[in-house]
This record gives C-alpha cells, structure tokens and sequence, in this order.
C-alpha cells in the first residue's frame, strides 16, 4: 500500500481568493464561504462556525503579516464535500506553531490580543494545518465537511 | 458612517436597544460602543439590550467588544440583555473558548424588554 492512497486526495473543484489588508476584507472573505457554503449545501451552523473561522485567520494576516490572500474552495475527498479555507501570507512566520496553538498565547499584548484565534479555528473546523517559516511566511489550511 | 450608527440606537420603555448590523465591522461595534455609553449617561435608561438578531458571523474581537460593552454598563448600574443570538453563534463563541458569563441572554427582542425596572433610573 502506498502511503497516500487514491481515496486520500483532496480534489479542487472551485476556488475564490480574497485579497487581506483590512477588517473589512475578512466579511468579503466570510460572504464568499457562506456562499461556496450553500452551493454545496453545507449546514448553517457550520456555515457560520466556518466563518467565524476565517475573521480569525484573516485577523492575523492584517495584524502579523499586513497583508495576505485567503483562498476558498469547494473541495472533495471520498466523494465526501467541503470547504477549505488557506490563508497564506509572506509575513514574519510564527516561531513555535504548537505554542501559538495555546489558548491564550498572544505575541500581540497592547491589544489585549486574547490568543484564542488559532485554538479557535482547530475546534471550529474539521482538519486544520500550520506551514510556517519565521522570515517567510504562513500558510494555514483547514477544512470543513458535509456533516 | 454616522447615520448607520445613530439609526441602530434607540430607546424604548428605559431601555437603551443597541442593534448591530448583519455586516458589522469593527469600527462599528466600537462607534456604538462608544454611543450606548454616551446615551446610557445622559438618558432615563434602566436597561441596556444589545439586540445581535441580525449577527450571523462573529469573532473574538466581536465578543470582547460585546462582554466589555455589557461589564461597562453593569458598572454603570444598568442591566444589560443580549438578546437574539442564533444557534450558529453560540457554536462559534464556544468554539472560540469563549462566553457571555454573566450577561443575561434572550432569544426574542420582545422578552428584553420584559419588567423592566420602573424604579432606579430617573
Ligand atoms: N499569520 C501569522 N503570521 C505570524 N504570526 C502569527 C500568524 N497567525 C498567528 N500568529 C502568531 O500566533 C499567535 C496566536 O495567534 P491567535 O491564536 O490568533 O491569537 P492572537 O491573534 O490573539 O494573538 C499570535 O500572537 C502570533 O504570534
Ligand atoms: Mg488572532
């Protein structure tokens, strides 16, 4: 057996990419899930959970990085569908990934950041990666799927 | 931007019924922050209800700028009712590991404005 099988691969069957520089860009980002969302008839709770999802790494691209592009697709995987949020930017990285997944751990103190953002997302969606470079960049996926 | 800030206040029976709009961002909350203090000072208001019928999608700033604004006005001596959250918010602020604790929620717009205290605020 190979260690990824067929069954395994994520397929992209429709994409969306948001530019991210200002708060009001995370509501254009979150309108474009809801909508990607009904298409494939996605639950309202997990709709909004998705979207919810997506202000807080669109958050962190405005205050960590200045700016980034969030993707949204409509994906599938074992004829099972879903939406898949990827929210990249080339800004400072983060140092230690599993520290910044902490409830309450915040580089950002003068704005009584409460460091619930990346914790937040894991249990908000399904499946949920960090690719990370300090001096390069981020890259966050996470998935969300029909039930 | 004012005019969307001032329609979404007002006062009904003492109480102070701050609305947020469906596409609220953060300068909004903050703006209407801002004005519920100011009005909860200088009306007759015994309660202030922060009506989020209309929210679909929140984050952790959303819900901090909410709690703060419902402990400022608790200081104040007034009772504050968040009333109208969906089952999809809910989900999101727990996910978040967050809560209205101590804040009073309502399901209907309607049920805040019951028994409202006649006395206390004059
Ligand atoms: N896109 C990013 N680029 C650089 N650092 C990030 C990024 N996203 C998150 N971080 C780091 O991870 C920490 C935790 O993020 P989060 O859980 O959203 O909490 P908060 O944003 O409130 O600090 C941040 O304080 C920051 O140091
Ligand atoms: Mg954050």
């Amino acid at each position: 057996m190979s260690a990824v099988s067929a069954s395994q691969v994520i397929k992209v069957q429709e994409e969306t990419a948001v530019e991210v520089t200002k708060s009001s860009d995370n509501a254009v980002a979150a309108n474009v899930a809801r909508v990607l969302s009904k298409v494939i008839g996605l639950a309202k709770t997990a709709t909004q959970m998705l979207m919810t999802a997506i202000y807080e790494l669109g958050t962190n691209i405005i205050s960590y990085a200045g700016k980034g592009i969030i993707r949204l697709q409509i994906v599938e995987k074992n004829s099972c569908r879903g939406i898949r949020v990827i929210a990249e930017d080339g800004g400072p990285g983060i140092e230690d990934v599993q520290q910044a997944m902490v409830d309450g751990f915040s580089t950002q103190q003068q704005f009584r950041s409460l460091g619930l953002g990346l914790g937040g997302v894991s249990r908000l969606m399904d499946e949920m990666s960090i690719c990370s470079q300090p001096g390069r960049g981020t890259r966050i996926s996470a998935c969300k799927w029909m039930n | 931007m004012k005019p969307a800030i001032y329609g979404a206040l007002k006062v009904v029976q003492k109480c102070l019924i701050v609305s947020i709009a469906t596409d609220w961002d953060d300068e909004l909350v903050l703006a209407l922050q801002k004005e519920a203090l100011r009005q909860l000072n200088r009306q007759n208001v015994s309660r202030l209800v922060i009506d989020i019928t209309a929210v679909d999608s929140v984050d952790s700033l959303f819900t901090r700028y909410i709690c703060d604004t419902a402990r400022m006005a608790s200081m104040l001596d007034v009772d504050v009712i968040v009333a109208g959250m969906n089952p999809g918010v809910a989900a999101s602020i727990v996910g978040l590991n967050l809560d209205f604790e101590g804040v009073t929620c309502v399901g209907r717009i309607d049920d805040a404005l019951l028994g409202v205290a006649e006395s206390g605020a004059y």
